[in-house]
C-alpha cells in the first residue's frame, strides 16, 4: 500500500471510522514510516489549533437569528401537524399491535387451558390415588352390577402394574381408564 | 438520549425552545459552511434560513439513529447545490463576494486569540477546489464521518478521502505561502 493510501487511512483513524484490524495495521505502518507519522501529527495539531469551530465557523447577524426563529415560529402550526401525525400513527400502530398480541396470547392460553383441563382430568384419574381408586370402585361397582360374572376377570386385571408403568413413564396415556376398558371386553 | 435528541423531540413536538436550542448550538457551524461554500454573506444567510426551515419541514423523516448535525449538514449541502444550480453565479460576482468575505467574515463580537491566523486559514480554505473545500468543511465544521460525507456528496468513500487529503495538502501549501510553517 502506498503512503498516500496510508494517509487516507490516517484520516479514517482520526474520524474513528477505522476497524480494529486496520487500526493495528495502520499503527504498525506509522511506527516505521516517518512521512505518514508526520502527516497524522500535523493533521491532529491543525485540528486543535487551526481547524476550530471559532476559526472556520461564522456568526450570522442577529437580524437573521431573529428572522429564522420568527419564520420557524410562524410555521409552527404547519410542522406541528406534520409532527403530530406520525406520533398519532405510531400510537395507533402500538395499540393495534398490543391488541393483536393480546388476541394471540388469549387464544393460546384458552387452547392451553382446554388442553390442560383434559390432561388434568386424565392426570387425576391416573395419579391421584384416592381419585383413581374411587373411580375404579365406581366403575367396578357398576360393572359388577351389570355383569356379576366378570368379577374374576376384574381381580386379574393388571390395574396396579399399569398404574406404576404410567407413573414411571410420566405418560398420561397409560391410565386407570385402561383397565376399565379391559374389563368391559 | 443525548442533548440533541432531547432538543429534537421538543422541536418535533412544536416547542420553540427545542428549535432555538438546536439553532443556537449549530448556527455558526452551518453558517460558516454556507458562507465558505457560496462566498456571499447574504446568500449564506438566506440558505441558513432555508436549511433550518427544510429541517423543520422534514423533521419527521429524520432517522434518529443518525447524528443530527450530519443530517443538518446534508440539508445545507442540498441547499447549496440547489442554489448553484438555479442561480448560476457569475464568476465576477463571485470575485466581488470573495472580496466581501474578507471584510464581513470577522464578526466584531467574536474575540479570537489569533485573529490573523484565523484570517489566513480561511483564505487558504477559499483557495481550495470546491469539492475539496466541501469535504474539508463537512468534516471539520460538521464533524461528519467520511462514510456520511460519501453519502451526502454521492461519491465513493475513497473519493471523499482523496479530496480531504488533497485539501489538507493544499491548505498546508497556502499556509506556507503566507509564512505559516507546519510545526506549531
Ligand atoms: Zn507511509
Amino acid at each position: 500500500m502506498a503512503c498516500s493510501d496510508w494517509e487516507e487511512t490516517a484520516l479514517l483513524y482520526s474520524s474513528g471510522e477505522l476497524d480494529e484490524d486496520h487500526e493495528v495495521e495502520f499503527k504498525s505502518h506509522i511506527a516505521q514510516c516517518e512521512s505518514c507519522k508526520a502527516f497524522l501529527e500535523q493533521y491532529q495539531k491543525d485540528r486543535e489549533s487551526l481547524f476550530s469551530i471559532e476559526a472556520l465557523g461564522a456568526a450570522p447577524s442577529e437580524k437573521v437569528d431573529l428572522e429564522v426563529k420568527r419564520v420557524c415560529e410562524s410555521s409552527k402550526k404547519q410542522y406541528t401537524n406534520i409532527a403530530v401525525f406520525p406520533a398519532f400513527a405510531k400510537k395507533s400502530i402500538i395499540s393495534v399491535s398490543f391488541f393483536l398480541i393480546g388476541f394471540v396470547v388469549i387464544g393460546y392460553l384458552m387452547i392451553n387451558v382446554q388442553h390442560s383441563e383434559v390432561v388434568k382430568a386424565k392426570t387425576i384419574q391416573t395419579n391421584d390415588p384416592s381419585g383413581s381408586e374411587s373411580n375404579q370402585m365406581v366403575n367396578v361397582a357398576e360393572i359388577l352390577k351389570a355383569n356379576p360374572d366378570s368379577a374374576d376377570s376384574i381381580n386379574s386385571t393388571p390395574l396396579d402394574s399399569n398404574r406404576s408403568f404410567s407413573k414411571n413413564r410420566g405418560n398420561l396415556d397409560a391410565t386407570g381408564v385402561v383397565p376399565v376398558d379391559l374389563i368391559t371386553k | 438520549m443525548n442533548e440533541d435528541q432531547k432538543l429534537f423531540d421538543l422541536w418535533l413536538g412544536g416547542k420553540p425552545s427545542g428549535f432555538s436550542g438546536l439553532y443556537d448550538k449549530y448556527k455558526n457551524r452551518v453558517f460558516g459552511f454556507l458562507l465558505r461554500m457560496t462566498g456571499d454573506r447574504e446568500i449564506a444567510e438566506d440558505l441558513l434560513q432555508e436549511t433550518f426551515l427544510a429541517a423543520l419541514r422534514n423533521a419527521d423523516q429524520f432517522d434518529r439513529s443518525r447524528n443530527f448535525l450530519s443530517w443538518l449538514f446534508g440539508i445545507a449541502h442540498k441547499r447549496t447545490i440547489d442554489f448553484f444550480r438555479h442561480a448560476k453565479v457569475e464568476s465576477d460576482h463571485k470575485e466581488d463576494a470573495e472580496t466581501a468575505i474578507g471584510s464581513k467574515i470577522e464578526a466584531p463580537d467574536q474575540q479570537l486569540s489569533n485573529q490573523s491566523l484565523r484570517k489566513v486559514i480561511n483564505e487558504a480554505v477559499e483557495e481550495l477546489d470546491p469539492l475539496q473545500r466541501e469535504v474539508f468543511l463537512l468534516r471539520e465544521l460538521g464533524g461528519v464521518a467520511f462514510k456520511e460525507i460519501a453519502v451526502i456528496m454521492d461519491c465513493p468513500i475513497n473519493t471523499a478521502l482523496g479530496r480531504m487529503r488533497l485539501a489538507l495538502k493544499n491548505i498546508r501549501k497556502e499556509l506556507k505561502k503566507r509564512g505559516i510553517d507546519g510545526v506549531q
